[in-house]
């Protein structure tokens, strides 16, 4: 059984690093973690934990979007609920101005989002309410707040509780950071983060998804970043408080969350595009690459995710796509990447220079992005 | 003075009407032969396919440009091919095959991350298009007993192959123009009654295919061939 978690920070500080301050593996030890689990999964379970760094490191390469993967046998299996609905419960805790009730509707609201995307299967059931906390390793997927001023960046975060002979998802546990302001107003206010868009972002992780890098960003004074625009609510960095812009599902969000849980006619109705991005000749490990639809103007977005520099995308719209590289550069590279890997961003925005025709149902066949350094 | 251009109007028309009337309804009138086959070659110029932005969303709503993107189908020369039966003295009906490859074009330019100039990424498709055609030779103006004029208007279905035939989309055409026939050739007896050659213009209206919707896109067109009568 393996634990980690992952959150939304309001700058682009990784909550990683801010864990990894806590003896995280000595406290989740002393937590009887396999007591809820049945004798079989106690017998088979084997209790670890795992930071962000740990997932990210296992980000599958050979698919869309990007998604955790677990490491089962020697082999990288998607990290999704075995079974649907997943059973989530709502902390009967309030926050000023954010009563239970309240957390239950916009999280019913953020739960109906991701459930009504119409290429994916996935779905969720409200369990009800419970005095149980998020982060308790007790079977329970539960949600709520929690007052984390340690955490002075993080908005919200999610942990996992997973099988690790199947890679399933046994619980995912949610909590907001209650040091903050927040809101359920329908147009939000001022000076509080939506609860409604934060909510998004972490069913999101909830449900298996990683981050997406397609967003733009500038230096704070601080040395925190400003989010200027971003066009996935699983960018890592959240919107300024006072707004709901983040309460929608992007193409990228949809391309994943359809990854992971299709629907019927997803994989043949969608298809998807491969390559490798080099450099020199060599593969570049961590390059964002997006696929740009010229027809309906929407991205997707990838990492490449080996050494080889390759990368894969799937849930793309049939047709011609333009293919961008870019170095990550809108949030700190812990916020995609184990710190120990050696990411290049000395490279150029560069385009590939033939349209990519995506098939229906089928790959496009792979594809080369030489940069160049800047 | 509405008289006076109603008068006008009709002894201008019975001009153009009457020496048509005087040609015979025989092979005369378009040449020798009922059946025709024709091979050339055709040119179809360049439609635009609009114009779209990589948008992000910004705090507020609005949208946040990372770059600009344009895109038309290029222009591209092939083949074609005609068969026509002659119904009336001045009525053609043909069945036509046109084979092109043109490239898809999208140029990106204005990054928000890169100063670097316009960048055209293309593809090129292949352009297959049958349908039906009707000819009207109105008989004037004449241009010599071996030269004749028609008006043509057509409608085809398209079918557009693209990355060398992994993905296929279907659209429509719509044709309309107007063209020459010569007589290069002709005898009275014997399997083959004629040979000449043809040119035309129009005016090649596709819809859906590879365009991103469903309106009509208009591109320019000609063609050369040599035909065949029987």
């Amino acid at each position: 059984m393996s634990s980690w978690f992952d959150g939304l920070t309001t700058s682009g500080i990784p909550l990683i690093r801010r864990l990894s301050e806590i003896p995280l593996t000595r406290r989740l030890s002393q937590i009887p973690l396999i007591l809820s689990l049945s004798k079989d999964e106690r017998r088979r379970a084997v209790a670890m934990l795992l930071t962000g760094l740990c997932i990210l490191s296992h980000l599958q390469p050979a698919f869309a979007y990007v998604k955790f993967g677990v490491r089962v046998g020697g082999q990288t299996v998607t990290l999704k609920w075995a079974q649907t609905p997943a059973r989530y419960f709502v902390t009967d805790a309030s926050v000023p101005g954010v009563t239970a009730t309240d957390l239950q509707g916009a999280l019913g609201r953020a739960f109906a989002s991701w459930q009504g995307v119409p290429t994916s299967a996935i779905s969720y059931q409200l369990g009800g309410f419970t005095n149980a906390r998020p982060g308790d390793e007790d079977g329970l997927s539960t949600i709520g707040f929690r007052n984390r001023p340690d955490l002075d960046r993080v908005l919200g975060s999610t942990s996992f509780l997973v099988d690790n002979t199947t890679g399933a998802l046994l619980e995912s546990d949610i909590f907001f950071n209650a040091s903050f302001a927040w809101s359920v107003a329908s147009n939000g206010e001022a000076g509080k983060f939506d609860l409604e868009s934060i909510a998004l972002h972490e069913i999101g992780h909830f449900s298996g998804l990683g981050h997406s890098a397609i967003g733009e960003t500038e230096l704070r004074p601080d040395g925190g970043r400003r989010v200027l625009a971003a066009e996935a609510v699983m960018f890592p960095i959240a919107y300024s408080a006072g707004t709901v812009t983040g309460r929608t599902l992007r193409p990228d969000d949809i391309a994943g969350i359809s990854d992971i849980y299709p629907d019927g006619g997803f994989a043949t109705a969608t298809g998807s595009l491969s390559g490798r991005v080099t450099k020199n000749g060599q593969g570049l490990f961590g390059a964002h690459i997006v696929a740009f639809d010229p027809g309906d103007g929407t991205m997707v977005g990838n990492f490449a995710l080996n050494a080889q520099g390759e990368f894969s995308m799937a849930g793309l719209r049939p047709g011609p796509h333009v293919v961008r590289v870019e170095p990550i550069d809108d949030a700190d590279l812990d916020s995609f990447f184990d710190p120990n890997r050696n990411v290049d961003i000395d490279f150029r925005v560069t385009y590939f220079d033939g349209l990519v025709i995506v098939p229906r149902g089928a790959d496009s066949g792979s594809i080369e992005i030489k940069v160049v350094q800047k | 003075m509405t008289r006076a251009i109603v008068s006008a109007a009709f002894l201008l028309t019975t001009a153009l009407v009457v020496p048509a009337r005087a040609q015979s309804p025989s092979d005369s009138a378009t040449g020798p032969g009922r059946l025709e086959v024709a091979f050339g070659a055709a040119w179809i110029g360049s439609a635009t396919l609009g114009s779209r932005d990589a948008n992000e969303t910004t705090s507020a709503g609005t949208d946040f440009r990372l770059f600009a993107s344009s895109t038309e189908l290029a222009g591209g020369s092939g083949i074609d091919a005609h068969v026509a039966v002659r119904v009336t003295p001045r009525l053609e009906a043909e069945a036509y095959l046109t084979y092109t490859k043109p490239e898809l074009q999208t140029r990106v330019d204005s990054d928000f991350e890169s100063s670097n100039g316009p960048l055209t990424a293309s593809d090129s498709i292949q352009q297959f298009t049958i349908g039906g055609a009707a000819l009207w030779y109105p008989g004037v103006p004449r241009l010599g007993s071996r030269v004749h004029l028609f008006v043509r208007g057509g409608i085809g279905g398209l079918r557009q192959l693209e990355n060398g035939g992994t993905l296929v989309v279907t659209g429509r055409e719509y044709e309309a123009g107007a063209g020459v026939k010569m007589m290069l050739a002709s005898r009275g007896s014997g399997w083959w009654k004629g040979i000449g050659a043809r040119a035309d213009a129009r005016a090649v209206i596709r819809q859906k295919g590879v365009a991103f919707d469903d309106s009509a896109h208009t591109s320019p067109a000609v063609s050369a061939s040599i035909f065949v009568r029987f």
